[in-house]
């Protein structure tokens, strides 16, 4: 589990060598990559989306400015996500005048907008009782699994990006899946015939 | 309910995570369970159709990054405002030696850095990121800036400059919109040129201010040392004036009717002030000579200082807004006609307007960034 580069990584490594080289245009193309999900990540720590942005702007900047020192990074993304961490966790202390630690039990973790259900095959209903089994996962649980489903982050990254064990992800992933698991099941159990046969068309 | 095995090499499926052998055991169990697989199914679908939405781009983040490549980009040296501490503002009387008395500060104030802030933007992003270079400084900020050509620009509160990504390849040019203080690396193969609202500004290496602010009625340029060539954009190379050391050209942009009459270059001569031409628009002045650049109002903001001659609390109040990032009101016309000499080097701005009340009676609320002057209270 620990092949970070066999899971749609694989634009990383070169990315991180030509900007490493100076190039505007791989920059560029790293920021699209990230922006979004890291500002996301942020923002489930600083709860400001203007902060958020603010801060992986920050990030950005550090990592062009400091491109030189690329290669040296294992992980491109783990230390994205592990900057974008640590310099909101410095933001939040800063404000609360204390040093805070892996703050999980105040995060807020904000899930991207779901594509149109029908599209999915499924009801309305079901995708919003699935919806709601993800909002109600405890928050470490949370954000484990939107870091693993949205972002497509590999274990061993979440791991390594919220100080964790691999074992304690895999274990989260679990909790998570099978309460997602019984909103569905709850839903399939309550099916008219006609919807059940809908589906299956 | 399927146990914590299955559950688990469930998760790491849809994680991405399973080995073949683990997605073997699960398919083993589901042909068993197909309940369990018409629920694994529908999860599975909801799964990956979130990687879907993701890749959408944001319409703002082009832009989120053309301002980051911009401060990544621009080759400015990370100083150095000039703070100083509270000291005592000096609200003179007219005709007070005041000049004394801001050399004795300025020598006593020394330079201090601190953290200064400023942001900078692009206007037309393109492939290459940087056509145009642009800096900023807010209001209430000051920075300062490294051409490429080694030229440093000290840019006044609420200023900015721009230059092409092509500056210096046969002329060095820059846009100026606010103030800024220039000091030109030397180099008689590539003229530099200050293009403002009004007057364009040629030079072959020297430091020289600039003030020109949209709402300011003039342009001035500033001549400390060197030589400068001054003229009007509308009218490039007929209408050139030079101007020396210690030379103050003030542009009247409300008069913008110029002829197409040469204007003489300017001398220097004792008279303060001589206009030439057209005296409506262009006059120029001379610099008292026993002044030094931190204790000259059009130099001393460098060092952190705004100095004010004589002006009235309208006129200044432009300034301090610039200069405070504050929204300055008046309630009372008689208060606005005070009028001030002095320097404020505070820190924050109810020391300085603290201070302007020792000499003129006036009071002020401060609502947030708005500061309200009214007559003073009984």
């Amino acid at each position: 589990m620990d092949s970070a580069a066999a899971h749609n990584d694989g634009l990383l490594p070169p990315l991180q060598l030509r900007i490493a080289a100076g190039d505007p245009a791989a920059f560029r193309e790293l920021f699209h990559l990230y922006f979004h999900k890291l500002s996301a990540f942020a923002c489930s720590f600083v709860k400001t989306e203007e902060v958020a942005a603010e801060i992986t702007d920050e990030i950005f900047l550090r990592i062009w400015n400091n491109r030189a020192t690329l290669p040296e990074i294992g992980s491109l993304r783990v230390y994205l996500y592990r900057a974008v961490k640590n310099e909101s966790l410095n933001y939040l202390s800063r404000k609360a005048k204390q040093h805070l630690y892996e703050p999980f039990d105040d995060i807020h973790i904000r899930l991207t907008d779901e594509q149109n259900p029908e599209k999915l095959m499924i009801s309305r209903e079901l995708s919003q009782r699935i919806r709601e089994a993800v909002e109600s996962l405890p928050p470490r649980c949370k954000i484990i699994f939107k870091l693993v489903k949205e972002d497509g982050l590999r274990y061993q990254e979440v791991a390594d990006i919220l100080n964790l064990s691999v074992k304690t992800v895999d274990a989260q992933m679990v909790i998570a899946v099978s309460r997602l698991r019984e909103a569905v099941k709850e839903d399939f159990h309550q099916l008219s015939p006609k919807t059940f046969k809908k589906i299956h068309d | 309910m399927p146990d914590q095995r299955i559950l688990l090499l469930f998760a790491r499926k849809l994680s991405g995570e399973a080995s073949p052998e683990e997605l073997r055991e699960l398919e083993a169990y589901l042909r068993e369970h197909p309940e369990e697989q018409y629920i694994q199914e529908i999860l599975g679908n909801w799964w990956e159709s979130g990687h879907a939405g993701l890749s959408k781009p944001d319409a703002g983040e082009e832009e989120r990054f053309s301002r980051i490549w911009q401060q990544a980009s621009a080759t400015e040296e990370p100083v150095s405002d000039v703070r100083i501490y509270p000291t005592p503002v000096f609200p003179l009387r007219r005709n007070w030696p005041w000049r004394r008395w801001v050399a004795a500060a300025a020598v006593l104030a020394g330079l201090l850095l601190t953290a200064y802030y400023f942001i900078i933007s692009e206007k037309t992003p393109t492939p290459s990121f940087a056509s145009t270079n642009e800096i900023v400084a807010k209001k209430g900020t000051r920075s300062k800036v490294l051409l490429p050509d080694g030229t440093q620009v000290w840019l006044n509160a609420d200023s900015r400059l721009s230059y092409k990504n092509a500056f210096g390849d046969s002329l060095r040019e820059v846009v100026l919109e606010g103030e800024a203080y220039f000091d030109v690396v030397k180099d008689s193969r590539r003229p530099f040129i200050v293009h403002t609202s009004g007057i364009n500004i040629r030079v072959l290496g020297t430091a020289f201010t600039v003030k020109s602010y949209p709402r300011d009625p003039t342009i001035e340029a500033t001549l400390l040392r060197g030589l400068i060539e001054v003229e009007k954009n509308n009218q490039p190379r007929s209408s050139r004036i030079l101007l020396k050391p210690n030379e103050k050209l003030v542009y009247n942009k409300s008069m913008n009717q110029m002829t197409s009459g040469a204007i003489a270059p300017g001398e220097k001569e004792d008279s303060t002030v001589r206009e030439i031409n057209k005296p409506e628009t262009i006059s120029i002045s001379t610099l008292a000579v026993n002044s030094t650049d931190s204790t000259r109002a059009e130099t001393s903001w460098i060092y952190g200082k705004l100095i004010f001659e004589g002006e009235s609390f309208r006129q200044l109040a432009p300034q301090m807004e610039r200069w405070f990032n504050v929204k300055i009101l008046f309630r009372d016309e008689k208060a606005a006609a005070f009028r001030f000499t002095g320097v404020f080097e505070s820190e924050n701005v109810s020391d300085a307007l603290h201070a302007l009340q020792l000499t003129a009676p006036f009071s002020y609320t401060i609502t947030g960034n708005e500061i309200w002057i009214d007559k003073k209270v009984k």
